[in-house]
């Protein structure tokens, strides 16, 4: 990989476990995500869909 | 001044009219700032400080823009560092947007001259946290708990323009 081209870091008050569920729960990430759905196992080497509200 | 060193942006569930004031009314500052005050004069032309909570001065300048709710402007030097005061002036932008029913808050960081990447650690360390911390006493009343030094990469760098 290149060096990065986009960094961006924020403080929000709550827990890491909370930010982790954010980033990877659906019900949390629809929400974020401007309603598009995340497809993925989260495992290492899975693959990574996000798909737009209507699918 | 030239192009930006920095710049963050940051989006707030608020009206550009509660983001001005926060940004300018000391009640506000002092919640999300690192407990500074800003001491502002309402024209460009006025003069520009942030004050300590023991009343040393942290930051003074000019206001170069005063346009709310859209967009204020100040120049900025480092005051309570004697290394950092006689740097030349940074310009500090912040520019306030309506977007849906939020606002979209943009800081940017302007330098005059070719300033060393570790002098800039201190603003792209401070900023997110001054700006998260403000975003969430507009959207929640309270600030966020944190606690931050000067970075090393800085305290170097200052060390190094001395030599």
């Amino acid at each position: 990989m290149n060096k990065p081209s986009f960094v961006y870091v924020t403080f929000i008050r709550a827990s890491a476990d909370k930010v982790w569920d954010a980033l990877t729960v659906p019900e949390f990430t629809a929400k974020t995500w401007f309603g598009m759905r995340h497809e993925t196992d989260w495992k290492p080497g899975s693959p990574w869909r996000l798909l737009f509200p209507d699918g | 001044m030239n192009k930006p060193k920095f710049v963050y942006v940051i989006y707030i569930a608020s009206t550009p009219e509660k983001v001005w004031e926060a940004l300018t009314s000391p009640d506000f500052t002092k919640q999300y700032f690192f407990g500074r005050t800003i001491e502002i004069e309402p024209q460009a032309g006025g003069s520009f400080i942030l004050r300590m909570p023991d009343g040393r001065v942290d930051v003074k300048g000019n206001v170069v823009e005063w346009s709310p709710p859209r967009r204020l402007s100040v120049t900025w030097t480092v005051d309570w560092m004697p290394e950092m005061r006689d740097l030349p002036e940074c310009l500090v932008t912040y520019d306030i947007a309506q977007a849906g029913e939020s606002v979209r808050l943009t800081m940017t960081e302007a330098h005059q001259w070719d300033v060393p990447e570790g002098l800039l650690a201190g603003g792209r360390a401070g900023w997110p946290a001054i700006l998260s911390s403000l975003k969430s006493v507009l959207e929640t009343g309270k600030p966020l708990s944190l606690k931050m030094e000067p970075p090393k990469e800085m305290l170097e760098a200052l060390q190094a323009l001395k030599r």
